[in-house]
């Protein structure tokens, strides 16, 4: 912790840029004091030199006549008294004539003397000798490293005046308000209204500048927040919009993936398609799309259909109800989008279209049959026959027209009233209907006129008249007309064949009109073969 | 009175002519029996100011001069070595007290030191030209403007 702690110390701007003064300076003053010393001494040197010159120069006169004279005692006066000076270590005297006289002081050798001529003191071209003196290094070494010691003292108390002032300048220039600054920046939430005060007094330097650029970086800051949240309010409504109209909306909406699997569903959806769901017991949303629809390979190839083609497709199809059997249609409109991989899916709006469909099929049926009998009409009639006629041909097969006419209706309806022919009709109609076969037709051509297209299956004369004699037996039976009477009524029915008879409709039936008329002829009640007679009654 | 006179012209005439004796020529002279008939100026300047200058004979030469007051003794050294009387009496002074030289002996006149030259042999004196006899030899003159 206090190794941390220590650490972070360091780190403080204002310790690292006394640090770096203060080792500088000192390396500054190492070599300061090194140099200072070397100069000092050499300064110090010169003034011995000066020093010594001068002293030369006060007993110059009698070592010159020391010398000249040889005089000893003179010589020893002259170098003893220079020996009292404490810049000499010790001097000699010596005459050209012989005359040597040493004086020095203990542990003293004579080398690098200063030495100095001594002339002829009445005739001073002439040298006489000359005088050594040795000047006292000792002295001067420690006058030199006493000086040295003196400067370098100076200049480490003024290194550490000016890294104490540095530290401290530092420290309440730039450390202490920089703190301060990233304290209040701390403090501050992105987004709210605070601004960073300024240190007092550094309104005006860098720290006022930064601390103005921050403020306004917060001020840019907090109106992009604004807009941000502005915008992303506008982008959470809009998309609650979308999410209701996605939602809430009447049509089933959903979304597949190119495998054809439900990725997502509306409300609206899974109530239209409730039904083949939950027999399904589908739970998760990614089912196969396809196993709800009653017939499953259709759909699916008409959704691969568009996502290859990139079809728009509009159609109705029927749900796949198992259990149910509840028949459920729906208005289907699928086409694709891209997602964001670029791949194809498919959207899909679905509508319940059942009511609509059944109503549809009403109209059908009623366009196409006859409201009393429900038997096909006359102008669905016609389009039958015209299709059954070239299956026929197309088939080389065969085919019976039967033209029925009723006998006598007329005056059922003239004696009775309209409702009981009605009832007669309707009987009669149910009669025959019952008696043909799936694939055989019957049609009420208007009145009480009625045609019976019949498919041979062997095409022989015995299967037709067998038929035809069924057919007529159901005439025999007595019919309700109300609760109190009963009555009867006959039928004389005109055959053409195909191909033998004709190969248009329109003469097919004209010639099974004329061979019911044959049979009306032949006494009514029986039935007659365009080519030949009645051939029953 | 006339003889007061006399003496007054005396006096005035001896006090003009002063200056002329001191600036008389000087001569350095030997005992003739020295052999030695010339000496160079710093000869005669070793010889007068302590140094011990031997003669041909193997003895030192021994100086004589004249009171340490005397005209022709100022007289004499600066011309020799250009100093004052004072100063070669400080010189002397400074070197009585080593005891090892001693300055030139003293003759008390011309005519005491052509005598005291002309019976010692190792003895060499100067005088005035005027006080010169034929019993000493000249051995140094200054020249003619010193």
């Amino acid at each position: 912790m206090l190794f941390l702690d220590l650490a972070r110390m360091n780190n403080k701007i204002h310790l690292r840029v006394t640090r770096i003064v203060l080792l500088s300076a000192s390396a500054f003053a190492v070599v300061v004091s090194f140099t200072s010393y070397f100069y000092t001494k050499s300064v110090e040197q010169k003034i011995m030199e000066n020093a010594l010159g001068q002293l030369f120069s006060t007993v110059k006169h009698p070592a010159q006549i020391a010398a000249y004279l040889d005089n000893e005692e003179l010589a020893s006066e002259v170098v003893e008294s220079l020996l009292n000076n404490d810049i000499v270590a010790g001097s000699i005297l010596t005459s050209k004539t012989g005359l040597n006289v040493v004086a020095k002081t203990k542990f003293t050798e004579l080398n690098n003397s200063l030495s100095y001529p001594l002339s002829d003191p009445f005739t001073p071209s002439e040298l006489v000798g000359e005088i050594n003196i040795q000047p006292n290094q000792v002295l001067l070494h420690e006058r030199v490293k006493a000086s040295a010691l003196e400067k370098v003292l100076i200049l480490i108390i003024q290194i550490l005046v000016i890294t104490v002032l540095i530290l401290t300048l530092l420290r309440r220039a730039l450390t202490d308000p920089i703190q301060s600054i990233a304290a209040n920046l701390h403090n501050i939430v992105p987004g709210d209204d605070s601004n960073l005060k300024c240190p007092f007094g550094h309104e005006r330097d860098e720290i006022g500048n930064l601390v103005s650029d921050i403020n306004k970086l917060l001020v840019s800051t907090r109106e992009t927040i604004k807009q941000e949240r502005l915008l992303r309010s506008r982008i959470e409504s809009l998309e609650k919009h979308f999410r209701l109209i996605f939602e809430r909306a009447s049509a089933g909406i959903f979304l597949l993936d190119n495998k054809l699997n439900l990725t997502s569903v509306n409300q609206a959806f899974k109530k239209i398609a409730g039904i083949a769901l939950e027999e399904r017991r589908v739970k998760k949303q990614n089912a196969y799309l396809p196993e709800f629809f009653f017939d499953p390979d259709i759909v699916h190839d008409l959704l691969q259909d568009v996502l290859k083609n990139d079809k728009k497709t509009a159609c109705d199809l029927r749900l796949g109800t198992l259990i149910t059997h509840e028949e459920r249609w729906l208005h289907c409109l699928f086409s694709t989008v891209k997602n964001d991989e670029g791949e194809n899916l498919i959207e899909g709006l679905v509508v319940d279209v059942t009511e609509r469909t059944f109503q549809m099929e009403k109209i059908l049926f009623e366009s196409e049959h006859d409201t009393l009998t429900k038997l096909f009409n006359r102008r669905a009639g016609e389009q039958l026959l015209n299709m059954m006629l070239s299956n026929a041909k197309k088939n080389n097969g065969q085919l019976a027209l039967l033209l029925i006419d009723l006998d006598g209706f007329k005056l059922i309806n003239d004696n009775y009233g309209h409702d009981a022919g009605d009832k007669v009709l309707v009987e009669i109609s149910r009669r025959m209907q019952a008696t043909i076969r799936k694939e055989d037709v019957l049609i009420r051509m208007g009145g009480d006129e009625f045609i019976v297209i019949f498919i041979p299956k062997e095409g022989s004369s015995d299967e037709i008249n067998l038929f035809v004699n069924k057919l007529h037996k159901q005439f025999d039976a007595e019919i309700e007309i109300n609760s109190m009477r009963k009555s009867k009524i006959g039928s004389s029915i005109g055959i053409a064949l195909y191909p033998q008879d004709g190969n248009e409709v329109e003469e097919l039936l004209v010639k099974a009109d004329i061979a019911m008329y044959q049979a009306k002829k032949n006494g009514k009640n029986c039935f007659s073969y365009f080519n030949s007679a009645c051939s029953f009654k | 009175m006339r003889r007061l006179i006399i003496s007054a012209k005396l006096v005035l005439i001896f006090i003009v002519l002063l200056p002329i004796q001191v600036n008389a020529d000087i001569v350095v002279i030997l005992n003739p029996s020295s052999g030695i008939n010339e000496l160079t100026r710093l000869q005669v300047v070793d010889i007068y100011m302590g140094r011990k200058v031997t003669m041909p004979n193997g003895k030192l030469f021994v100086p004589y001069g004249h009171p340490t007051n005397s005209a022709i003794r100022a007289n004499f050294y600066k011309k020799l070595i250009g100093k004052s009387a004072a100063s070669v009496n400080a010189y002397w002074a400074r070197l009585i007290f080593t005891g090892r030289a001693s300055p030139p002996k003293m003759a008390p006149d011309g005519l005491k030191m052509a005598e005291i030259i002309e019976t010692n042999p190792n003895t060499i004196g100067y005088i005035n030209i005027n006080d010169l006899n034929d019993r000493v030899n000249v051995v140094f003159r200054f020249g003619p403007d010193e």
